[in-house]
């Protein structure tokens, strides 16, 4: 048996004769400030540690003022539009492997402007050499709000022959064929596509014969994404996707909000996509449109996350039915054939395919859930129909995230049972990991006893999630004494981000702080909401006190 | 089923074999030689290290296995080690470089993960002089290029 050594080994180990790998290694631990610093140990150090300096380019980096790339400055216009950056490049964008870069100016006008300066924006042009000169980049992160980005920027993209992780921020794909890059798409495993940039070319309109395209045609040559991150609007680049590959798809909202969605805009393509992990939609105000969304997501009995935009709680009905039948699905004239039969057949063999327990989840909506994250796209102030919250956490022992923002919940109804002290009358969800909540205002104590019922069974229910690592909770009103029951917390020994914030400014005092902490040894970040300063002082002080230095108190 | 490891000073250790193929090393030689009861060599370890690495796997026996990262996302710099494992990292130094580059001869990700968090924490908040002192590592630089360096890489601070 043959067991050569691959390293030399000096007679005994000290971190000055570490091979340059594992110093590479335990470079990429640090953070920035332990990083530079350790650049200036020896000649050994700096020269494994800075392909790890380089390794990621951060937009705050590129904004530094001394880092080694400025777009020149001040009145002088640059000599050429085509190449405004004449200084040299460094060596070391070869070691580049991650970029994000942002330009807030606009490349004409205001380039030169003193904000402009601040931002250090860089011109296409520049981009193009950058790019040229960073051939192992893996992952990009642009936003480029130029109309006309200049051409060797396209080309530059293209020849990205590592990249593996592309978030495209633009005004328009204007200057290029959008196609021109669909080599480029189709090696990447991640996609993001921000504002409504995909210019809807003659090949994504229409087929070889001039044939009007549906919006459920799929391209010849499918793309590997497994990540797709796009707006309302771009849903045509569904066609190129694989639905084997295909894992998270995030559907944003745009921030305008059009009255007219046409067909392309449907969301039915996605019902091709039955293997997807997690996903984002929007649910609008449409009738039309929630029936979709319905229809999308009784289709994906894998998916184990969901984050939904949505304007009322009815639209969340859904999550507590059970799952719409095949036949419903046979009426939408956007479906080919062969989706229905393969909808049956998965519906056939159920989830047994990937070695998963099904047991009686079969019976709703998405039964993987595990991560479900709701946000209301304005603020709602009707508390009708707020048993939906309450028939989740009864109905869903697997989820692990539960994540209601901008929305009102009742404690009244959510924490109902708790205060019944039998274990079988908690929620049903004990794994929560996740917990994030608003209570509307005036959460009073109803009874002479001076006990405030309505938080004890709040504190006495979220003390059994013992899994419990982040738990944030707002209201008006916040009570944290002895009275409210706030040591039946203690449950809670995992947490390690807490925010609790009263909107009305509400100060914590000594007693409280001193009651919290037993309850959380793990509490790394300790969040209250706007505090006056001395307030913020006063708290930061006791937790010293407390000997937690450890926990990062933030405003 | 048990494999013998022989370490560089010929001691022998009985180990299930369950346990030595924590080692991605000795998995893949276990593979390639199919059934066999000869020992293995390991002419880069010795005894005490063996020992202690030996330890770890014990310990980790029942670890899922590893998937090899797809992403080197440095975002994620979590230097948390477990409790039972940052107990075990109590060592002398030159125990703990020892352990790392044993890890990474035999191949065990999880051993390496953590020797090279241990030393990431100890590297953290100290200047470079503090650092050459606690790794007892010799200053090749002249003031000014070690000014110079910070100059330079002001801006990488930041991240």
């Amino acid at each position: 048996m043959d067991v050569n050594t691959p390293h030399e080994r000096s007679s005994t180990a000290s971190a000055g004769h570490l091979p340059t790998e594992l110093i590479v290694s335990i470079g990429h631990l640090l953070d920035g400030h332990s990083l530079v610093t350790s650049l200036r140990v020896c000649h050994h150090w700096h020269n494994a540690l800075i392909p790890v300096v380089w390794h990621s380019i951060t937009k705050t980096q590129w904004q530094h003022p001394t880092f080694p790339i400025q777009q020149p400055r001040g009145e002088r216009q640059p000599q050429s539009e085509q190449d405004p950056f004449t200084g040299q490049l460094p060596l070391t964008l070869f070691h580049v492997r991650q970029l994000e870069w942002v330009c807030n100016a606009s490349e004409s006008g205001d380039r030169f402007s003193s904000s402009g300066n601040r931002h250090n924006p860089l011109t296409t042009a520049t981009l193009a050499r950058i790019l040229d000169a960073t051939p192992n980049l893996a992952s990009l992160s642009l936003q480029v709000w130029v109309l006309t980005p200049d051409l060797a920027f396209g080309h530059a993209l293209q020849q990205l022959k590592r990249l593996r992780r592309l978030s495209y921020g633009m005004r328009a794909f204007s200057t290029f064929q959008i196609e021109e890059l669909f080599p480029l798409f189709s090696r990447l495993d991640e996609l993001a596509v921000s504002s409504r940039a995909w210019v809807k070319t003659r090949a994504e309109e229409s087929d070889d014969t001039g044939e009007p395209l549906s919006p459920t045609t799929i391209a010849h040559d499918l793309w590997k994404l497994k990540k797709l991150d796009i707006v309302r609007g771009n849903l045509s680049i569904l066609r190129h996707c694989s639905d084997r590959m295909l894992r998270d798809l995030i559907i944003r909202r745009e921030h305008i909000i059009s009255n007219h969605i046409d067909a392309s805009d449907s969301f039915l393509p996605i019902l091709r996509f039955s293997h997807l992990n997690s996903i984002r939609l929007a649910i609008e105000s449409s009738p039309g449109q929630q029936e979709d969304v319905v229809l999308v997501l009784s289709s994906l009995k894998r998916a184990r996350e969901l984050v939904l935009d949505v304007f009322a709680i009815q639209d969340l009905d859904f999550l507590n039915s059970p799952p719409v039948i095949v036949a419903s699905v046979r009426q939408q004239p956007l479906i080919p054939d062969q989706w229905i039969q393969r909808q049956q057949q998965d519906i056939g063999q159920g989830d047994t395919a990937d070695g998963g327990e099904v047991g009686d989840d079969g019976l709703i909506v998405l039964p993987r859930l595990e991560h479900l994250t709701i946000n209301f796209i304005r603020p709602l102030v009707v508390h009708a129909r707020l048993t939906t919250f309450r028939r989740l956490v009864m109905t869903r022992p697997r989820l692990r995230t539960f994540v209601v923002t901008n929305h009102d919940v009742d404690p009244d109804i959510l924490f109902e049972q708790s205060r019944v002290r039998t274990e079988r009358d908690g929620w049903v969800c004990r794994d929560l990991e996740t917990l994030n909540l608003c209570f509307p205002k005036g959460i009073h104590s109803k009874t002479t006893d001076g006990r405030n019922y309505t938080w004890q069974s709040i504190y006495g229910q979220i003390g059994k999630l013992t899994k419990l690592k982040s738990l944030s909770l707002r209201c008006v009103g916040l009570q944290r004494n002895v009275e409210a029951g706030f040591k039946q917390l203690a449950g809670v020994t995992c947490l390690e981000e807490l925010t609790m914030i009263d909107v009305r400014f509400l100060k914590w005092t000594e007693e409280e702080v001193e009651l919290l902490l037993p309850l959380v040894p793990k509490l790394k970040t300790f969040s209250m909401g706007p505090l006056q300063d001395a307030d913020f002082l006063s708290v930061a002080t006791w937790l010293v006190n407390n000997g937690r230095h450890d926990v990062r108190l933030v405003r | 089923m048990t494999v013998i490891l022989v370490s560089s000073d010929n001691q022998d250790f009985k180990v299930d074999k369950e346990v030595a193929e924590r080692s991605i090393l000795i998995k893949n030689m276990l593979e390639d030689v199919g059934e066999s009861d000869s020992p293995i060599p390991l002419p880069n370890v010795t005894s005490a290290v063996l020992t202690k690495v030996i330890e770890y796997c014990e310990h980790h026996r029942n670890d899922p296995v590893q998937v090899p990262e797809e992403t080197d996302d440095p975002r994620k710099r979590s230097n948390d080690i477990e409790e039972w494992d940052m107990k075990f990292m109590q060592v002398d130094q030159e125990m703990l470089f020892e352990i790392i580059l044993a890890a990474n001869y035999l191949d065990i990700k999880p051993l390496l993960d953590v020797g090279c968090k241990t030393v990431a924490n100890i590297i953290k908040g100290k200047t470079p002089e503090e650092i050459r002192k606690a790794f007892n590592i010799v200053n090749d630089f002249t003031p000014e290029e070690e000014a110079q360096i910070k100059k330079e890489n002001e801006w990488a601070e930041d991240r």
